[in-house]
C-alpha cells in the first residue's frame, strides 16, 4: 500500500465552553446525515474532567469541513453514582442495525489503587443521533475472564449479521518504581464477537502486540478494504506521546502494523505535541482524517485532507 | 429452634502481618474426626482482606490446634477486581476439586468500594490457586453496581448460588449508602452462571439496607437459609423454602441473638451452618464485622 499524504486543514470544532464542555472534543467520528452534511460525535469534559457525549454538525466541501450546528446539551450523560460510567461516558462508535441506531461507548470509573478503570456500554438514539439513552446501567463488556483490568474504546462492525468489536483491553498496571507517579497502564487492542451486540465473547488473543517501549495502544477504528481490513489506532512509548498509525489485516484478527506514523505532530499549534484518536470521513469531494491533538483532544477536533 | 452459644473460637492477636485484625465470614471444612479447618478473611494494616484459616477440634473447640502461617488467598495484582482484598465466602466440593468462591474488593472514588465474586480452585488436600485473573461474577446488565458474598451448593449436576446483589447507592451527608439483598443464580459447571434477576431474600422494610452472607442447608424437601441482615446493626436471619427459589423469611424464629455483653453484644452476622456427629453447628461473627473474631453455636 502506498503511503498516504495528508494536508492539514486545522480545527473543525472547539470545546463549547458551557459547564459540561469546558474542554476537549475527544474521539471524533462522523455520522452521515446526507447532502454533504455530517455529524461529528466526540466527548467533552467538565471542570471535574468528566466526559459526556457531544457533537458538531458540519458541511463538507473539497477544501474542508464547516461547522453549522452544535449539541446544546450532552448527547450522552454520565451514569448514576456507583455505576460503571459515573465518572465519564465517552462515545466510541455508531452502529445502524435493523432500524436501530446504537452507540457503543466507554464508561469511566475512578478507583484508588490505580487511577481509573473503564468498561464498554451501549446506548440507543431515537432521534437520529442527537441524543442517546443507555440500554442498561451496566456495561455490555466489562472486565471478564480474558480482560481482567479494563475494556474500552469500542469500534463495532456488523458483518453478515454477526457483530465484531475491536476494543482496548488492559494487560497490566505497573507501579512507578520511584513511587512519584500513578501506576502506568499497559493496554492494547483486542477483538470480541457477538451475535446480538449485547453478549460478547472474548479471548486471549492480542491484535496489536506492543513494539519495544510501548505501553498504550488506543482507539482502534476499523474499515473494510478490498484486501481485508484497515485499522487506524494510536500508540505511544513510555514517556512519549501518541501518534496515529495504521495496520492491515486479512481476517481482522491478525494484523500487520505500519512502522511509521500515518500522521505525525505538526511543527507548532494545537497538534504539535501529540496526534491521536483518528477516524476517517469519506465525503463526495474528499476524504478527511478527523483527529485530536495536544492533551488528548483538549482544543477540539482537527481535520486533515487525504491527498489523492 | 434455639442455638446455644459455645463461645468465641478465635480472634487474631495482630502479630501476623496479613492477619492484623478480623476473622470474617467463617467457613468450616471437615479435616478428619472432630477436626475442622475454619477459613476466614483477615485484614492487613492497610485493611486488605486475605483469606486464612485455623484448625480446631470440635470436641474441645476452645482449643486452636493450628493457625495458618501464610494466607490461602491473597489480593490480586494492581488494577484487578480483587487488588484490595480477597475474602473467602463459600467452599464447594465437586468430584476431586474444591471450589473456593470469594469476594474481590476494589476501592472506588465516587463510591467507597465495588465487589465481585472470584474463584480459586484446588485439588483435594492441595493449595488453592486463582481460577482466573478476572472475576467469575461481576455486575451485569440487570445488576449495575456489585455482587458479593455467596453460598454455592452442588447437587445432582446443578449448581445453585445465592449471592449478595447491590440494588443502588444513595447519597447521604456521610457519603453514599449501599443497599443490597440476596439473589439466585444457576450453573451447570460452577463456572458459567445464569442470572435472571430472581430475588431470594428481599428487604423486609424501608429501613433494611443490607442482607448478606447466605448459608443454605437442604433438609430433604425443606431448604433453610441463614443470613445477615441489618437496619441499624447486623442480626442473623432465617428463611425457609420448598424449592430453594421462593423463600419465606422467619427471622423471629432464628433462635440466636446478640449477647448482653462481650464480643457479640452489638451485632451478630455472617452465619455458616454445618452438621457434624449428629449435631448442627453455626459459626458466626460478632462486633465489628469480624473484628472481634468468630464464635460457635450448637442447635439444641
Amino acid at each position: 500500500m502506498t503511503r498516504s499524504r495528508f494536508k492539514r486543514a486545522g480545527l473543525v470544532c472547539r470545546p463549547g465552553g458551557s459547564p459540561w464542555e469546558r474542554s476537549h472534543c475527544q474521539n471524533p467520528f462522523a455520522q452521515r446525515l446526507g447532502n454533504e452534511k455530517y455529524r461529528i460525535h466526540f466527548a467533552s469534559r467538565d471542570d471535574s474532567n468528566r466526559s459526556r457525549g457531544g457533537w458538531a454538525e458540519v458541511t463538507a466541501t473539497a477544501d474542508g469541513l464547516t461547522q453549522t450546528a452544535r449539541s446544546e446539551r450532552p448527547s450522552l450523560d454520565i451514569g448514576q453514582p456507583g455505576t460503571f460510567d459515573d465518572s465519564g461516558a465517552m462515545p466510541g462508535c455508531l452502529v445502524d442495525h435493523e432500524g436501530r441506531l446504537l452507540l457503543y461507548y466507554t464508561g469511566w470509573s475512578l478507583t484508588r489503587t490505580v487511577p481509573f478503570t473503564f468498561a464498554i456500554g451501549i446506548a440507543e438514539s431515537r432521534d437520529g443521533g442527537r441524543h442517546f439513552d443507555r440500554l442498561s446501567e451496566a456495561p455490555v463488556l466489562g472486565r471478564n475472564h480474558y480482560d481482567p483490568l479494563l475494556a474500552g474504546a469500542p469500534w463495532v462492525v456488523v458483518e453478515d449479521g454477526n457483530f465484531r468489536m475491536w476494543y482496548v483491553s488492559g494487560l497490566r498496571w505497573e507501579v512507578d518504581p520511584e513511587g512519584k507517579n500513578a501506576p502506568i497502564h499497559y493496554y492494547t487492542v483486542k477483538h470480541a464477537t457477538s451475535r446480538d451486540g449485547m453478549n460478547w465473547t472474548t479471548n486471549e488473543h492480542v491484535c496489536l502486540p506492543f513494539h519495544e517501549g510501548e505501553h498504550a495502544i488506543a482507539r482502534p477504528v476499523v474499515q473494510r478494504t478490498d484486501a481485508g481490513y484497515e485499522m487506524l489506532y494510536c500508540a505511544r512509548r513510555l514517556g512519549e506521546t501518541y501518534r496515529v498509525y495504521r495496520a492491515s489485516s486479512v481476517d481482522g484478527n491478525h494484523w500487520e502494523r505500519d512502522g511509521v506514523p500515518l500522521l505525525d505532530t505538526s511543527a507548532s499549534g494545537w497538534d504539535c505535541e501529540m496526534v491521536c484518536y483518528a477516524s476517517l470521513l469519506h465525503t463526495a469531494g474528499a476524504s478527511f482524517l478527523l483527529y485530536n491533538g495536544n492533551g488528548y483532544g483538549r482544543d477540539g477536533v482537527g481535520a486533515a485532507i487525504l491527498e489523492p | 429452634m434455639r442455638w446455644e452459644k459455645l463461645g468465641r473460637l478465635f480472634c487474631p492477636t495482630g502479630d501476623i502481618e496479613w492477619m492484623r485484625s478480623h476473622a470474617t465470614m467463617p467457613i468450616a471444612e471437615h479435616v478428619s474426626g472432630d477436626l475442622f479447618k475454619i477459613y476466614f478473611g483477615s485484614r492487613d494494616a492497610s485493611q486488605r482482606s486475605h483469606t486464612g484459616y485455623v484448625i480446631v477440634d470440635l470436641s474441645s473447640p476452645a482449643r486452636i490446634l493450628e493457625v495458618a502461617r501464610s494466607p490461602v488467598l491473597v489480593p490480586g495484582s494492581l488494577g484487578e477486581f480483587d487488588d484490595s482484598g480477597a475474602l473467602a465466602s463459600w467452599l464447594t466440593v465437586a468430584g476431586p476439586t474444591r471450589y473456593l468462591y470469594y469476594v474481590g474488593w476494589n476501592l472506588g472514588v465516587t463510591v467507597p468500594f465495588r465487589n465481585a465474586i472470584g474463584l480459586a480452585t484446588a485439588p483435594a488436600d492441595r493449595s488453592f490457586s486463582r481460577f482466573a485473573a478476572g472475576p467469575l461474577l461481576d455486575r451485569s446488565m440487570t445488576e449495575p453496581h456489585f455482587v458479593g458474598s455467596c453460598c454455592v451448593l452442588h447437587e445432582a449436576g446443578l449448581w445453585h448460588m445465592w449471592y449478595t446483589s447491590c440494588v443502588y447507592w444513595s447519597p447521604s451527608v456521610n457519603g453514599p449508602n449501599h443497599r443490597y439483598h440476596i439473589k439466585y443464580a444457576r450453573s451447570d459447571d460452577g463456572i458459567h452462571w445464569r442470572r435472571d434477576g430472581r430475588v431470594a431474600i428481599d428487604f423486609a422494610s424501608e429501613q433494611e439496607y443490607a442482607i448478606s452472607r447466605p448459608a443454605v442447608k437442604r433438609d430433604g424437601e425443606l431448604w433453610r437459609m441463614w443470613y445477615a441482615y441489618r437496619g441499624e446493626s447486623y442480626r442473623v436471619g432465617y428463611a425457609e423454602s420448598a424449592d430453594g427459589l421462593n423463600w419465606t423469611r422467619l427471622d423471629h424464629a432464628v433462635g440466636i441473638v446478640c449477647s448482653e455483653s462481650g464480643w457479640d453484644s452489638e451485632m451478630i452476622e455472617y452465619p455458616f451452618v454445618f452438621d457434624h456427629g449428629g449435631q448442627r453447628y453455626m459459626l458466626y461473627n460478632g462486633n465489628g464485622y469480624g473484628k472481634s473474631g468468630f464464635g460457635l453455636a450448637v442447635l439444641v
